[in-house]
């Protein structure tokens, strides 16, 4: 909310000069005014890092619990006892992340000796927070007026049975104690996404169970409201080390056998599989976003954090006091429950619990509207094994992408309901298939997220897809004779993802329309992860001319007219911040040097929209601790 | 008739079939077959090293097709005990599952042909389930026929309007692809005929659909039949709104579950296809009809449920509750009101 003129309408308020309808009217019109955009998504799942994937799983109402893969049991060898791992009738089923281990050391600048003793946890999450940021294109020039804060949720309560630490101490591999402990900070896991970015915001790892990433979010919400900071790298992730049958076993929910399928609200709930999971949102105001010409992919409208205090026991839900909780969401929020047209709940498969888990937010509906199975009931649990600490990111991550198509995803094995609720009497259905997801009364879409974690942990979100992009201005046409020259800038750690990079962005520039051409080259020059190892700078006046160059030198031709390579030029190198260039030339020229030139400048403020180039192809190699050979 | 169709090669990806293997002990026998005449093993050709799978030569990737769809097949009859044989119909080199499931080929002959090896007359043997080839929609009626067809395995065709009237050929009603993945239906659907009932055991977007097929028993059920309506009240959207209809829904959902307290309705195939239970299914599929017609959903989007319940279930229900194609557009009960009873 914004207080200063929350203030003074309550001081109108209180003086007389401002009515009590028109002080709620206000005070409503304030707090619409500063919801929060999401601008960027990220993901790392069984084996894809592009969530993208995510949406087309859920959407397909496909699966990734399989058995987890063999080369975890190689991993975790050390720390197992006999006769408890190495086959696949040792490993647990669950949808497992193919290699933890994975890491690109030259983006990151990870040497060997860091890269293997870094805990996987944070390998996954610097992976998955590369990509959320590269979405954004919240890195490079456009990212360095920011404060930006980091909020990773994570519970690692099963890591007690056995740490990464502990893992490489028996491996024998602590050839270097140093590297091994500050490999396993746990904190690290936030702050080394800070040094990877040089953001200056707070960072911090959160655990709230299973509501834990969904908190992180909340509490980034939190601080941007309140100007901690401007923009927020927020989400979380869910690793489940050891994906043994000694012990991932019956009990918590997990299913009897490998037999079992997740069947979420069904009669023949029996349980769940295990999920690993790691994600990030973008996270800055709305109305900052639209100022930067942000792509956004929605908006979070409220969120909330509570506790249901000394109500239920410590591993079970507790309807009313979630209710309440939901009720304050809705009313902070000001948000039309008859809006809600899906609600991503916690799909904790156990048949009593995700009854308590429904009951509250079905109560606080109800409150506010009568109608009957107007609102879509869903989790990813039979998507993605059980999320835990992840579960609240992956909800927000399906969720904009169900608004941005304006699909309900079906809940995959939901075919005979459970009789602990009737959900045919109450606001709930649960979607059997792939569907449209149609405007309310009122005109809108809006989701709501819920999570809750051992010990009464509870965090939600209100979700609504993005507002309409502004038009793109006029394309240039160069005849009135300004000039149209821009700035294509790219880089790469390595030479292989350089030469992917340039290919990539040769096919979407060609496919690409001249009203973006302008766009397209702030976005490479101001909004891309800026590499030391190999760089290219390219002057065009248009769309057509860039392509021209650029396959002129993807082609072979080493430095065509317009194109400055860093291993072409003369001169000094390095990030220090020479005299500002005056021309696209001397800009160039500076870029592909190594230095850091003010690049947004030679965009017009129009054009100065974010345009999601094709990815950075990351080149991740396996690194673990090498076991010592015995007698060394 | 239920024809149940094996695909050939084509279906074949890494992992087919690793639900089957880890939760079944059918696959034991072509586990042992397989590493006998290739070398290598069916967990290092499909299921836990995709490297090593993509280096499998073409023959090895037809015969774990071969053995998974034939243990599919076992355990497909193992689950739903069909008051009839179905006819075994195969596309490609599924001719020799469906041979082999039928005990008209020896899998070690089958596995052999798979990899290369040219068929003799004398591996082939006559059988009372009836065998026939997508392809040319003939039935393999003796051993010379299944020599023809077998040497004549060549690329699948991949025809749809083709094999689906190969299948209407056939005299095929109830169709249900029971190999790996599901290559075959999913092309043919929109080229068969309204009422021919097309169902697939395995999916390649979700292979625990498979497991839970199994587990629920879902084929052929009666009973799971009235729960699932009773998931079609919770599983679809109001789009009208209204105290009147939410209400009435609320009465189908009452008689749902009185049906389920009464009646004891049978679980097995042979009930369900007896035709003692038609009441039921009338009611059943009435109340269907009701809740999607109370909620605002068209004739054609009603049908079209009802078809994905007749392909879920294998269950004509359109038939047996005495409906032509089209229910909603000549309801027997339409003026009569279904709540009314």
């Amino acid at each position: 909310m914004r207080t200063d003129i929350a203030d003074a309408v309550l001081a109108g308020l209180r003086d007389g000069t401002v009515s009590k309808e028109a002080a709620v009217t206000l005070l409503q019109l304030v707090k619409k005014e500063s919801p929060i955009a999401v601008i960027g998504l990220g993901s790392r799942t069984s084996d894809s890092d592009d969530y993208h994937d995510v949406w087309r799983t859920v959407k397909e109402g496909g699966s990734r619990i399989r058995r987890a893969p063999l080369l975890r049991g190689d991993q975790i060898a050390a720390g197992m006892p006999p006769g408890t791992h190495g086959g696949p009738e040792h490993n647990a089923k669950g949808a497992y992340i193919e290699d933890i281990g994975a890491i690109d050391k030259a983006v990151f600048g990870f040497d060997d000796q860091e890269a293997a003793h870094l805990l996987p946890h944070a390998k996954v999450v610097l992976t998955s927070a590369f990509r959320a940021v590269e979405d954004a294109g919240h890195v490079g020039e456009a990212a360095t007026r920011y404060r930006t804060g980091v909020y990773v949720g994570y519970n690692h309560t099963k890591d007690h049975l056995q740490s990464f630490l502990g893992l490489a101490m028996m491996t024998g591999a602590m050839t270097d104690p140093q590297a091994a402990i500050f490999g396993s900070w746990t904190s690290g896991i936030a702050t080394r996404i800070s040094r990877a970015f040089d953001f200056r915001g707070p960072a911090y790892v959160i655990d709230a169970a299973c509501a834990s990433s969904t908190t992180a979010i909340a509490t980034a919400c939190d601080a941007i409201r309140s100007g901690r900071c401007d923009v927020a790298v927020a989400g979380g992730f869910y690793l489940d080390f050891t994906p043994v049958k000694l012990y991932n076993r019956g009990g918590l929910a997990v299913t009897p056998d490998d037999a079992s399928v997740t069947k979420l609200y069904d009669r023949r709930n029996v349980g769940m599989y295990t999920g690993e999971y790691s994600g990030f949102a973008v996270l800055k105001s709305l109305d900052k976003a639209i100022q930067d010409g942000d792509r956004i992919h929605g908006v979070i409208e409220g969120w909330g954090i509570s506790n249901n205090g000394s109500d239920g026991r410590f591993d079970q839900n507790a309807p009313d006091a979630v209710e309440q909780a939901m009720v304050d969401l809705i009313r902070s929020s000001n948000i039309d429950v008859d809006d809600i047209g899906l609600l991503l709940g916690e799909g904790y498969a156990h048949p009593m619990e995700e009854a308590l888990d429904t009951m509250g937010p079905l109560g606080a509906i109800r409150r506010f509207s009568k109608r009957r199975q107007f609102a879509a009931l869903t989790a990813l649990t039979p998507n993605f094994g059980y999320l835990q600490s992840a579960v609240g990111i992956a909800d927000l991550t399906v969720m904009l992408q169900a608004l941005e198509h304006r699909l309900i995803p079906p809940l995959p094995h939901f075919d005979t309901p459970t009789d602990l609720m009737d959900l045919v009497d109450s606001p709930f259905y649960v979607p059997t298939s792939l569907e449209e997801w149609p405007e309310s009364p009122n005109g809108r879409r809006l989701g709501i997220i819920y999570t809750n974690g051992f010990g009464g942990a509870n965090s939600m979100l209100a979700v609504s897809g993005a507002p309409a992009p502004a038009p793109a201005p006029a394309p240039p046409t160069g005849t009135d004779g300004a000039d149209t020259t821009a700035i294509y800038c790219a880089s790469a750690s390595d030479p292989q993802s350089f030469a992917a990079k340039l290919e990539a962005d040769l096919a979407f520039l060609d496919e690409a329309v001249d009203e973006d051409f302008a766009a397209i080259c702030h976005t490479s020059a101001t909004r891309q992860h800026v590499h030391d190892g190999h760089r290219i700078a390219i002057t065009a006046g248009s769309r057509a001319e860039l392509v021209e160059i650029l396959g002129q030198h993807v082609g072979g031709e080493l430095t065509p007219p317009g194109v400055y390579l860093s291993s072409s030029l003369a001169g000094p190198r390095g990030r220090r911040r020479a005299a500002e260039p005056a021309t696209p030339a001397e800009a160039a020229a500076a870029f592909a040097r190594g230095g850091s030139p003010d690049l947004t400048a030679f965009t017009a403020p129009p054009d100065r929209r974010m345009i999601p180039l094709p990815r950075y192809q990351l080149r991740p190699t396996r690194s673990w601790p090498v076991p010592v050979p015995a007698g060394e | 008739m239920i024809g149940i169709l094996f695909p050939g090669d084509r279906a074949y990806r890494p992992g087919i079939g690793r639900e089957l293997h880890e939760n079944f002990s059918v696959l034991g026998p072509y586990e042992t077959e397989f590493s006998l005449q290739t070398g290598s093993t069916l967990a290092d050709t499909v299921w836990y090293s995709e490297a090593t799978a993509a280096g499998s030569s073409a023959g090895a990737k037809s015969a774990a097709v071969l053995a998974i769809s034939c243990g599919f097949y076992q355990t497909f009859m193992a689950t739903f005990p069909l008051p009839s044989p179905p006819v075994l119909i195969g596309t490609g080199t599924g001719v020799l599952a469906a041979l082999v499931s039928a005990g008209a080929l020896e899998l070690s002959h089958g596995v052999a042909i798979a990899l290369g090896a040219t068929a003799q007359k004398s591996w082939f043997q006559p059988t009372d389930i009836a065998v026939a080839s997508l392809d040319d929609a003939v039935v393999l009626r003796d051993t010379d026929d299944m020599l023809r067809a077998v040497n004549a395995i060549g690329a699948e065709d991949d025809d749809s309007q083709l094999q689906a009237d190969a299948l209407t050929r056939l005299g095929v009603e109830i169709a249900l692809e029971i190999g790996p993945g599901d290559t075959i239906v999913s092309r043919l659907r929109p080229h068969v005929a309204d009422t021919m009932i097309t169902g697939a055991l395995d999916t390649s977007v979700n292979a625990q659909n498979f497991l839970d097929t199994v587990a629920v028993q879902k084929y052929l059920n009666l009973r799971y039949l009235a729960e699932r309506a009773l998931g079609q009240l919770v599983g679809t959207r109001n789009r009208v709104g209204g105290t009147e209809g939410e209400d009435a829904v609320l009465v189908i959902g009452k008689r749902l579950r009185q049906l389920l307290a009464e009646q004891p309705l049978p679980t097995e195939p042979a009930e369900a296809l007896s035709g003692r239970w038609t009441d039921a299914v009338v009611t059943i599929i009435d109340l269907w009809v009701e809740n999607g017609r109370l909620k605002g959903y068209s004739p054609g989007e009603i049908t079209a449920s009802l078809r994905a319940l007749e392909n879920s279930t294998l269950l004509p229900v359109r038939f047996l509750a005495g409906y032509g194609a089209e229910p909603t557009s000549g309801h027997r009960k339409k003026e009569e009101g279904i709540l009314a009873h």
